[in-house]
C-alpha cells in the first residue's frame, strides 16, 4: 500500500495536510473570538468581572411594568429576569409591534460596566405553547381607529 | 367516517413501498442473472412508485383545495379562509407535506432516469434501480409511519389553524421548496449512477457525460433555490438582508459548493482521465450533504429561524445517512485500486492545475460552512453550554476563499489544457489587466475606498474581461457564438452570473445605509438623497388576515418617485404580526421600507428605512446562472436536429 503511494501522490497529500493545517490554525483563531455564549441574567452576573464587554445572547423575560418605550427617540428600556436576577436592558431598535410584559426574549450585545446591558439585537423567543389571540387582543378590536 | 383521501393516500404509500421492495429484488436478481424479464419488471416498479405517489400528491391536492379536515395534514394546516393560492402551496409549508413532495420528485426522477436509458447501460441499471428505491423506502417508510399526511381526524374539526404565516406572505414561497428539493433530490440520481459504477466497477466515458448532465440539472434548480431563497428572506422577513448564515441556509449552499467543484473536476475526467476517485469522492459528499440538509431543516437540531419542526423524524434521517455515509465510504476504499487515473499532471501551468485548485477551495470553503454550522452543536454535546457562532466568523473565512475562486475563474479560462505557455498567457492578459486597472481606478476616484470592495472590484473586471475578449474572438474568427462550443460558453454566461452576483453582494453588505424613524402623519424623513414621507397610517381586513398600512410616498431630490405601502399583517391564529416590506427596486440600489411598530393612537409609525445598493444584481446574476446551464445542456441537442 505504502510503495504504491508514488512520490507525486505523497507530494499532493502533504500539499493537502499543510493547507487543512493553516486553515484549522485560522478557523479555530477565528472561531474562538466569534462565539456568542448563551446566558441567563443569574448566569452572567456569577461571572463577575469577565461578563463586561463581552459580546452574548441574554435570554429571559421581560418583567411586569418595566418596560420604557420612546418612539421620538426610539428609545426601549427594559428590566429581563429569569426569576432570581434581573439586568437592566437598553436597546435603540424598534420592540416588535406584540412586544409586552412576561414576554419570553433573548437579546444581543454587551453588558457594561454601569450594569447596563446595552443591545443590538433583541428577539422575540416564541413560545412553544402555542397559544391563539384571545378575543380582547384580536387585532381588528385593538386598531379599529385605523379601520377606514 | 374516514375519508377517501386517506386510504388513497395511505393505499398508495404502502403500494410504493411494496413495489420498491419487489424492484429491489429483481434488479437485484437481475444483476446476477442478467435476464431481460427481470430488469423490465424491476422498471416497471418504478414506474408504479411513480404512479402512486402522484395519485397520492393529487389527493393531497385535492384534500387541500376542498378543505378536507378529516385529513391530517390539512387539519394542520388549512383553513377555509386561506386563499385558494396558498391552500395549494401549503403542500410543502409543513413537514409530513415537503417528505410527500420529497417522495413524488423521487420517484419522479428515477422514473425519468430509468426511461432515458432503458436501452443504455445494461451492467449499471440494476445497480441504478436497487440505489434509487432504496432511497424511495426510505421517504416512503418516513410517510407511512412518523411523516404520515394521510392520517384520519376524527372528529373532523370545522377549521384549521392555516399555514404558517411566514409561508403563506409572499408569492416567492410556491418557487422556493419546490426548486430546492428539485436541486437536493436531483443529487440521488447521480449518486446512483456513482453507486452502480463502484459496485459493477465500470467507469466507462460515457457514464461520466450522463453523471455530468444530471448534476448540472440538479446543481441548476439549487442555484436557482438559493437565490430564490435570499430573494423571499429579503422580501419577507424585514430585516433588509438576503443572506444570514443561518444553519438552514448553509445546508442549501454545502451541497452547492460540492457540486460546483464536482462540475468542475468532471471535466478534468472528461479531458484527461484524471480524478476519478475524487470525483466519486464529491458526487458521494454532495449527496450526502443535500440528506444533512434535510436532516438539519427538518429536525430542528439547531436553533434556527426557520426550525419550523420539531418531530422524532431526525432519528430516521440520522440512521439513514449514517448507511450512506457507510455504504459510500466503503464503496470508494474497496474499488479505488481499480480506479487509478491514467492521465497525470504535465505541468504547474495547465486548465488541470486551475480546475483542482479551484475544487480545493470548494471544498475548504464546503469545510469552513460544514464546522461554522456544526460547531454550536459540538459544543452544547460536549460542554452542555449554549453557543452561537457569529455572522463574522462566516465572512471573514470565506471572503479570501471567494476571492481567490473569482480570480481563478477568470485566469483558470485564460490557461490550456496539458501546458501552458506563459508567455502566451502574458499576452493574453494585457488587455484585461489594463482594464482591470482602469476600472479599479475610476472606482477609487468615484469614491469606492473599502479595500475588499475594490479588490473585489479588480477581479471581477479581470475574469469578465478575459472571459468576453474570448467570445468575442471566437465570434470574430468563427461567425459563431454558442454553437461552436456550447458548454464552455454556456459555463461563461453562468460565471457571468456569478460575477454579478460577487458585485451585488460585496455592495450590499459594505454600503447599506440603515435607519430607524418614527414618522407622523404628513412627517418625512431624509436618507441620502431621498426623502420618505408617510402619508396615511390605516387598516385594511382581509378574510385571511387584517393588515395595517402605511402609505409613504417617496422622493428623489424632491421629484416624486414612487409610493410604497409596507404593511403589518396579522394572522388569526398568531400573536406576532408579520411585516411585509416595501422595496422600490433600481439597477443601482433599492430602497428599502419595514414598517416596524405604530401607536395607533397617535397616528404614528416607526419604520426602518434602508438603502441597499446593487442587490438586484444578485437576482439577475441567478437568472444568467440559470441561461448559461440552460445553453450547455441544450445547445448540442439543438444542433443536433438541425
Amino acid at each position: 500500500m505504502l510503495r504504491a503511494l508514488n512520490s507525486k501522490w505523497a507530494g499532493f497529500v502533504l500539499a493537502i495536510l499543510v493547507i487543512l493545517g493553516g486553515l484549522s490554525v485560522l478557523f479555530f483563531g477565528k472561531l474562538e473570538s466569534n462565539i456568542v455564549y448563551f446566558v441567563t441574567p443569574t448566569e452572567l452576573l456569577a461571572k463577575g468581572d469577565l461578563a463586561y464587554e463581552k459580546p452574548v445572547r441574554l435570554g429571559g423575560t421581560v418583567k411586569k411594568g418595566s418596560i420604557e418605550w420612546d418612539p421620538q427617540a426610539i428609545s426601549l428600556k427594559f428590566l429581563l429576569t429569569d426569576g432570581s436576577k434581573e439586568i437592566p436592558v437598553a436597546s435603540h431598535s424598534t420592540p416588535p409591534q406584540m412586544f409586552q410584559d412576561d414576554m419570553g426574549v433573548v437579546v444581543e450585545g454587551k453588558l457594561f460596566r454601569n450594569d447596563s446591558f446595552q443591545a443590538d439585537r433583541l428577539m422575540v423567543k416564541h413560545s412553544n405553547e402555542y397559544r391563539p389571540p384571545k378575543e380582547g387582543e384580536k387585532p381588528t378590536l385593538l386598531y379599529k381607529d385605523l379601520l377606514k | 367516517m374516514i375519508s377517501p383521501i386517506n386510504w388513497i393516500g395511505n393505499l398508495c404509500i404502502y403500494l410504493c413501498l411494496g413495489s420498491s421492495l419487489f424492484g429491489i429484488a429483481t434488479a437485484y436478481s437481475s444483476s446476477r442473472s442478467e435476464k431481460e424479464v427481470q430488469l423490465k419488471r424491476a422498471r416497471m416498479a418504478v414506474y408504479v412508485n411513480f404512479f402512486a405517489m402522484t395519485t397520492a400528491t393529487l389527493a393531497m391536492m385535492f384534500a387541500l383545495l376542498t378543505n378536507d379536515f378529516s385529513v391530517s395534514y390539512v387539519a394542520n394546516v388549512g383553513a377555509r379562509e386561506t386563499p385558494r393560492f396558498f391552500a395549494a402551496i401549503s403542500l410543502w409549508s409543513s413537514l409530513e407535506g415537503s417528505i410527500l413532495l420529497w417522495g413524488w420528485l423521487l420517484s419522479g426522477y428515477a422514473t425519468l432516469c430509468i426511461y432515458c436509458y432503458r436501452n443504455d447501460f445494461k451492467q449499471l441499471m440494476p445497480w441504478v434501480i436497487v440505489t434509487l428505491l432504496s432511497l424511495g423506502v426510505f421517504f416512503y417508510l418516513v410517510l407511512a409511519i412518523p411523516a404520515n399526511p394521510f392520517q384520519s381526524v376524527y372528529p373532523v374539526p370545522d377549521n384549521g389553524p392555516g399555514p404558517n404565516p411566514l409561508l403563506q406572505n409572499h408569492w416567492l414561497m410556491s418557487l422556493h421548496p419546490p426548486m430546492l428539493y428539485l436541486g437536493y433530490v436531483g443529487m440521488s440520481v447521480p449518486f446512483a449512477f456513482a453507486v452502480a459504477s463502484m459496485v459493477t466497477g465500470k467507469l466507462q466515458d460515457t457514464w461520466v457525460d450522463v453523471t455530468r448532465r444530471w448534476t448540472l440539472v440538479a446543481w441548476m434548480f439549487l442555484s436557482i433555490a438559493i437565490i430564490l431563497g435570499g430573494w423571499w428572506s429579503y422580501a419577507v422577513l424585514g430585516w433588509g438582508g438576503y443572506w444570514a448564515w443561518d444553519p438552514v441556509e448553509n445546508a442549501s449552499f454545502m451541497p452547492w459548493l460540492t457540486g460546483t467543484a464536482f462540475l468542475h473536476s468532471i471535466m478534468v475526467q472528461q479531458r484527461r482521465q484524471m480524478l476519478k476517485i475524487w470525483n466519486l469522492v464529491l458526487i458521494c459528499t454532495t449527496f450526502l450533504l443535500t440528506l444533512l440538509g434535510t436532516f438539519l431543516t427538518r429536525s430542528g437540531v439547531l436553533d434556527s429561524v426557520h426550525a419550523f419542526t420539531e418531530s422524532g423524524i431526525g432519528h430516521y434521517f440520522l440512521v439513514c445517512i449514517g448507511i450512506a455515509l457507510i455504504i459510500s465510504v466503503g464503496l470508494i476504499v474497496w474499488r479505488a485500486p481499480r480506479f487509478k487515473s491514467e492521465g497525470r499532471l504535465d505541468h504547474p501551468l495547465s486548465r488541470e492545475t486551475a480546475f483542482l485548485l479551484g475544487n480545493l477551495l470548494f471544498v475548504c470553503f464546503c469545510f469552513v460552512v460544514l464546522l461554522g454550522t456544526l460547531y454550536p452543536l459540538i459544543v452544547e454535546a460536549l460542554q452542555g453550554v449554549k453557543v452561537s457562532v457569529g455572522e463574522p466568523f462566516f465572512n471573514q473565512m470565506t471572503g479570501p476563499l471567494a476571492l481567490m475562486i473569482l480570480f481563478l475563474m477568470g485566469v483558470g479560462v485564460a490557461i490550456p489544457w496539458k501546458r501552458g505557455d506563459p508567455k502566451k498567457l502574458l499576452k493574453l492578459l494585457v488587455w484585461p489587466s489594463l482594464l482591470m486597472v482602469a476600472v479599479t481606478t475610476l472606482s477609487f476616484v468615484l469614491g469606492i475606498k473599502k479595500g475588499f470592495v475594490l479588490v473585489t472590484i479588480a477581479l471581477v473586471t479581470l475574469s469578465f474581461s478575459i472571459m468576453i475578449f474570448e467570445m468575442i474572438t471566437v465570434f470574430i474568427t468563427s461567425g459563431k457564438l454558442f454553437s461552436a462550443k456550447p458548454k464552455r460558453y454556456g459555463g461563461f454566461v453562468a460565471h457571468i452570473g456569478i460575477l454579478l452576483i460577487a458585485i451585488g453582494v460585496v455592495f450590499s453588505k459594505n454600503y447599506q445605509l440603515d435607519n430607524q424613524v418614527s414618522l407622523k402623519q404628513g412627517e418625512s424623513f431624509q436618507i441620502g438623497n431621498y426623502k420618505i414621507q408617510l402619508e396615511k397610517l390605516y387598516a385594511n381586513q382581509e378574510p385571511q388576515r387584517f393588515e395595517i398600512i402605511a402609505r409613504t410616498e417617496i422622493f428623489k431630490n424632491e421629484k416624486p418617485l414612487s409610493l410604497l405601502n409596507p404593511k403589518l399583517n396579522f394572522y388569526a391564529n398568531n400573536r406576532e404580526p408579520i411585516g411585509s416590506p416595501a422595496v422600490y427596486s433600481t439597477i443601482t440600489s433599492d430602497i428599502y421600507l419595514t414598517l416596524m411598530a405604530f401607536e395607533h393612537d397617535k397616528f404614528q409609525a416607526t419604520f426602518r428605512v434602508m438603502v441597499n445598493p446593487a442587490v438586484s444584481w444578485i437576482w439577475v446574476g441567478g437568472g444568467f446562472i440559470m441561461i448559461g446551464v440552460l445553453i450547455s445542456l441544450l445547445w448540442p441537442k439543438i444542433e443536433e436536429k438541425k
